[in-house]
């Protein structure tokens, strides 16, 4: 993990910032490699990681050492959960160089937290850091694809125990405690998001509910998980308790020729908007889900969700731009297919 | 789950709006950008799915509320989440805030006035930097701090969900069960109860009697609570549990404490012997014009410690959120909980602890609404092994 940090301050000193405050959970294990707890949904801002870019180092809000790689934060180096701002303030203006500082990027704020930043270092310009993480975390090492593939790999064992329990009589909402009963089984217990698994009906779907699922209803499945912080995850389409009609087969024929095409077009140089004007739905994969700018251009390293809709067809890939051809990670037979 | 006691969502979305506009006229708020998921679940009764942080904050929902009681705007990836009684005018595709584009779609589309906003993206603070913002926080925790009896109810059927799905996970706690066998029958159980989601990594962690055995603490006091890994469970380990569940935008909060493989001796039991009694005391001195500090002087001490973690928490309020105010027994200090007056409608999680080097010690979460003549506890927690 340590090369994250190396390549953080090296960007730091590129764009002038000397100081980053990160409040969001993916940032800030992305920098440290620090497990933390869980928890669903996004939260207002309050700053969990400090990166000094001279001299380098990071201090963690953490009461303990465990599970916190000490190449990179030493025990030293944590400072506690604190539910008063004042407290909080004070940990950080603790920290070796974050009072002289003159550019502090910060990855989202709050009006209070501004205000009291800006108490805190009166001198110091308050710029975006997170634009900056985006930039760094978007080109993997071959460490951090392994990540990804052991990800994907064990959401793929996820679906298929989705796969099977996809029989009549199952609700929507089952499916999700059994995607996850198995994510467990596979020694996760943090999805990257509560299963989509819902009947594709015409209307718009994206919530699994109590809805029964009944023979020859096609079902739209979207699930992931978060291994050791990586993000895998895959859609796929099938029909329940009954093989899809010829219709379709022919759709889903439709959908193969459709993805491959924007997959043949994940190579470098080409650029994430035109992608996405091909109807694709293009996601950066990473520790947690990655944002992607229409105007990025692709390059080695780069990995990329793509997730089609055709004639009533739902289903994602994930690839690996390379040199040449993507690398396919996901690798769970199509059931339309 | 079947429920016995009514709950009209429709009426607590109603009293929630009407509570929000309340205190913005209260506190000379104009406009609130609710962009946390959730205040946006509070001020608009949308749903959306439980997430990693990234992925939540890239499709976020959105709701724009104005103090003149005009029903909320809502942006929302989620169409199928919006309450059946939303006006469809007021219903908007989902916003990616994480982008200038969308930032300045939203930031145009505010009226006019002072502007209360909950958390900005780098995007939104740039599409907002010509108007003057205030923080969201006090309007919001100030709406939020008294439940309705819809709200209460809400909170009452995830914990009994969070229950009895809790049941079905003590059945297979046994000497050789993996920790994560554990988190898998909770998840399996608690959507086929009918959570609405879960929203905490559940905890299983197994605590150390000696100091020797326990992760370095900077605090000093004990760590709790760790990630959970894959650790098989052996007979006499210690756990204390801690996990939460979601019902319509309601949190649970589930804690016990279990010994691996056999019953607790004679001074195990003599530690919830202490905790149970130091519950009541607080419980007892738990009514509306309490402070805080009430229950802090009311908890005490038990065997010579202060019966909490030091980085936590006597008790936290629960709601949309796992934890809200109020908070009591924190580094907001003790005047912060003297000055905090308990009223009826306000719903608190109690975690004491007890501990003792070499024995262990006690630890479970009690929910407990505030009522017009004392309180209602909401959450009915099997520790009868311990008794």
């Amino acid at each position: 993990m340590r090369d994250h940090l190396d390549k953080l301050t090296d960007a730091m000193a590129d764009s002038g910032t000397d100081v980053l405050l990160l409040g969001r959970p993916g940032n800030a294990r992305w920098v440290t490699g620090a497990e933390s707890l869980w928890l669903s949904g996004s939260r207002a801002f309050a700053p969990s990681c400090v990166v000094v870019r001279e001299p380098a180092s990071v201090h963690l809000l953490s009461v303990t050492d465990e599970g916190v790689p000490a190449d990179v934060v030493p025990s030293t180096n944590l400072f506690p959960i604190s539910w008063n701002p004042m407290n909080l303030m004070g940990a950080i203006a603790a920290v070796p160089g974050v009072a002289g500082a003159a550019r502090i990027g910060v990855d989202s704020i709050t009006p209070m937290m501004e205000q009291m930043l800006n108490a805190t270092f009166p001198s110091a310009e308050f710029v975006d850091g997170e634009s900056l993480l985006r930039q760094v975390r978007r080109v993997k090492s071959d460490a951090d694809v392994a990540g990804i593939r052991a990800a994907v790999a064990l959401a793929e064992d996820c679906s298929r125990a989705t796969l099977d329990a996809l029989v009549p009589g199952v609700r929507e909402r089952e499916l999700v405690g059994v995607f996850e009963d198995r994510m467990a089984d596979g020694g996760v217990s943090t999805p990257a998001f509560e299963g989509m698994f819902v009947v594709a009906d015409g209307t718009a779907r994206t919530l699994a509910t109590d809805r029964v699922i009944r023979a020859g209803d096609l079902v739209h499945l979207r699930g992931g998980v978060l291994r050791d912080g990586w993000e895998g995850w895959l859609s796929r389409s099938a029909v329940c308790g009954a093989a899809p009609t010829d219709a379709l087969r022919r759709s889903f024929v439709s959908w193969r020729s459709a993805t491959d095409d924007v997959l043949g077009r994940c190579v470098p140089g080409t650029r994430v908007g035109d992608l996405r004007a091909r109807g694709a739905t293009i996601d950066g994969v990473g520790m947690g889900h990655e944002e992607l700018a229409d105007t990025d251009e692709l390059v080695p390293g780069n990995v990329l969700a793509v997730e089609t809709l055709v004639d009533g067809v739902l289903g994602s890939e994930i690839a690996i731009v390379g040199r040449g051809a993507p690398d396919l990670v996901t690798t769970l037979a199509h059931p339309l297919a | 789950m079947e429920f016995t006691t009514p709950l009209d969502v429709e009426r607590m979305q109603r009293e929630r709006h009407a509570r929000l506009v309340e205190q913005m006229k209260a506190q000379d708020v104009d406009v609130l950008l609710a962009a946390a998921p959730v205040t946006v679940v509070y001020a608009t009764g949308v749903v959306v799915p439980a997430a990693d942080a990234a992925r939540a904050a890239h499709r976020r929902a959105v709701a724009v509320v104005t103090a003149d009681g005009a029903p909320p705007e809502v942006y929302t990836p989620y169409p199928d989440g919006v309450p059946a009684t939303t006006d469809p005018a007021r219903v908007h595709g989902g916003l990616d805030l994480e982008w200038d584009d969308d930032a300045s779609v939203l930031a145009k589309s505010l009226p006019p006035g002072r502007l209360a906003v909950d958390d900005l993206t780098m995007p939104l603070r740039a599409a907002l930097a010509d108007r003057e913002l205030v923080d969201a926080g006090s309007v919001v925790s100030a709406a939020k701090v008294v439940k309705t009896a819809d709200e209460i109810e809400c909170i009452r059927r995830a914990q009994a969900i969070n229950e009895a799905a809790i049941a079905d996970v003590h059945a297979i706690l046994q000497p050789g069960v993996n920790a994560l066998e554990l988190s898998g029958r909770l998840l399996h159980s608690l959507f086929e109860l009918g959570a609405s989601s879960n929203t905490v990594d559940p905890i299983w962690q197994v605590m150390g009697r000696e100091p020797a055995d326990r992760p370095m603490s900077i605090t000093g006091d004990l760590v709790f609570p760790t990630p959970t890994r894959s650790r098989v469970l052996a007979e006499n380990d210690l756990v204390w549990a801690d996990n939460g569940v979601n019902y319509c935008g309601y949190q649970s909060d589930y804690g016990n404490a279990w010994i691996v493989g056999r019953e607790p001796n004679a001074r195990e039991r003599e530690h919830y012997g202490t905790w149970r009694a130091l519950l009541d005391r607080v419980l007892g001195a738990l009514r509306p014009g309490a402070t805080c500090a009430d229950l802090t002087a009311a908890a005490g001490e038990a065997f010579g410690r202060r019966p909490w973690l030091a980085h936590l928490y006597l008790a936290h309020g629960t709601g949309t959120e796992s934890a809200e105010l109020p908070y009591v027994g924190t580094d907001l200090g003790a005047d912060f909980d003297a000055g905090f007056v308990l009223a009826p409608g306000m719903v608190l999680v109690f975690e004491p602890i007890t501990w003792e080097d070499g024995i262990g010690g006690f630890r479970a979460e009690e929910i407990v609404a505030v009522t017009d003549e004392g309180h209602e506890v909401l959450s009915h927690v099997d520790s009868s092994e311990w008794n």
